[in-house]
């Protein structure tokens, strides 16, 4: 289907979550969106910046947060969500998450005991 | 080229109204949709259903579409060919979308001149636009191993290319990846302009990837602190005693005060996930005695019992 490419080898990657980087401007070029929508979803508590919140010119958001507005505007586009519904769902799918993940662990633990 | 049914794909018949594709679309879209759903093929199979609203949705679509489904060819191993000479009354264009890719059959019927690529220059997507091209987002499953290593990972996945005439087509991006050493559970690694390519000149997307950790038979990581229970006898406890426990860089020796407590946590500085500042690892003393004892151990018990009758460990209980 598509040409043959050789792999790309990258040795030099960049742990990025150690502080928040990413200004509202930077944000709404990477979303392809316009400041408006992106204020209105963190007024949702879709994503919380750093630095003052009064002040959206000195925000700066994480790369977390950037890949969460990311998913959020591809939810908002396919199952056509308005803001309040996309936040709960949003909120709903982090809870599902995070019970996964210690479905995971129990069940691990479980294992572990049964060996024993 | 096979045949989409785009009723069964929905799970409608092929009566159903309007209403009920758009509410068939909507409760599937929802379930497969992938940034929701865990099953293996949802990004396939809510591209399926995708395209199949954008045909059934549309009432001259979806006639052309039944028209096509009684008069196209259907070759003995199901393959389809749509009659000779067919051209779709529908000018069908797309707006450029990273990650939305219709299927050939779809093409063939509604893409321009039946190409199976896809124009979208049209709608004021001229030549002259700029645009940066998408980030991409993905998840590698790491073991702990491998995290506090460090390790090289080889990396597929699709990414849209526009050609000088604003053809999307999707090719397979090949990467070799070298993870640093202490990376940690969410945590985010960006690889500058590995995404999608820009439209018009503009810059390319970066590729971000999302750390995940694999359970680990022995040991817990939060954050960069490692956390690893270690089982010990009531007398080791009650004794004190130097032994020797796993960590990740290797055994370790430590030593047991006497006296020490069930849930008592041991700290291994700079023994967690390497970093500026290391994590550290923990070790969480778990109290443990044989199932069974032996007569002279029982009776070596009950001296003990003896010896300590004024200690009440159910003191605080009230009892």
């Amino acid at each position: 289907m598509s040409p043959h490419h050789p792999p790309i080898t990258i040795s030099d990657v960049e742990v990025i979550d150690a502080s928040p980087r990413f200004s509202l401007i930077e944000i709404c070029a990477r979303c392809g969106v316009d400041q408006t929508l992106i204020i209105a979803m963190v007024s949702y508590g879709i994503v919380e910046p750093h630095n003052d919140y009064h002040i959206p010119e000195q925000w700066r958001f994480m790369a977390g947060d950037l890949i969460r507005l990311q998913k959020a505007l591809r939810l908002k586009r396919d199952l056509s969500l308005n803001l309040s519904g996309l936040a709960f769902a949003l909120d709903l799918l982090d809870e599902v998450n995070s019970l996964r993940q210690d479905i995971n662990q129990l069940q691990h633990y479980i294992k572990t005991m049964q060996q024993d | 080229m096979e045949f989409k049914d785009y009723y069964k794909i929905l799970g409608i018949k092929d009566n159903a109204t309007t209403e009920d594709i758009k509410k068939a679309y909507r409760k599937l879209a929802r379930k497969y949709h992938p940034d929701v759903s865990k099953e293996d093929n949802a990004e396939s199979q809510f591209k399926e259903i995708g395209e199949a609203y954008e045909v059934l949705k549309d009432p001259e679509k979806r006639a052309e579409y039944d028209q096509l489904k009684q008069l196209g060819a259907r070759g003995r191993d199901g393959s389809f060919q749509p009659p000779p000479g067919w051209q779709s009354a529908n000018h069908f264009h797309e707006a450029f979308s990273g990650d939305s890719q219709f299927s050939d059959f779809f093409e063939a019927i509604f893409g321009q001149h039946g190409s199976a690529r896809r124009h979208y220059s049209s709608q004021g997507f001229q030549q002259t636009i700029k645009m940066r091209g998408d980030d991409i987002h993905h998840r590698i499953a790491l073991f702990l191993e491998e995290a506090y290593q460090g390790c090289q990972r080889t990396l597929q996945f699709q990414v849209p290319e526009a050609d000088n005439q604003g053809l999307i087509t999707h090719r397979t991006k090949t990467l070799n990846v070298k993870i640093p050493a202490g990376v940690t559970q969410n945590q985010h690694i960006r690889l500058k302009g590995q995404g999608a390519p820009g439209i018009g000149g503009g810059p390319s997307g970066d590729l971000f990837l999302e750390i995940e950790l694999a359970p680990h038979p022995l040991f817990h990581a939060e954050g960069k602190d490692i956390f690893l229970n270690i089982p010990v006898t009531p007398w080791e406890a009650a004794l004190g005693c130097a032994i020797t426990i796993p960590t990740l860089g290797g055994k370790v020796s430590l030593k047991i005060p006497a006296g020490a407590q069930a849930g008592q946590r041991f700290r291994l500085k700079g023994r967690g996930l390497p970093g500026t500042p290391p994590g550290d690892q923990y070790a969480i003393l778990q109290l443990t005695q044989p199932a069974h004892h032996s007569d002279k151990a029982k009776s070596l018990y009950q001296q003990l019992a003896q010896e300590t009758s004024h200690f009440n460990p159910r003191q605080k209980l009230g009892v």
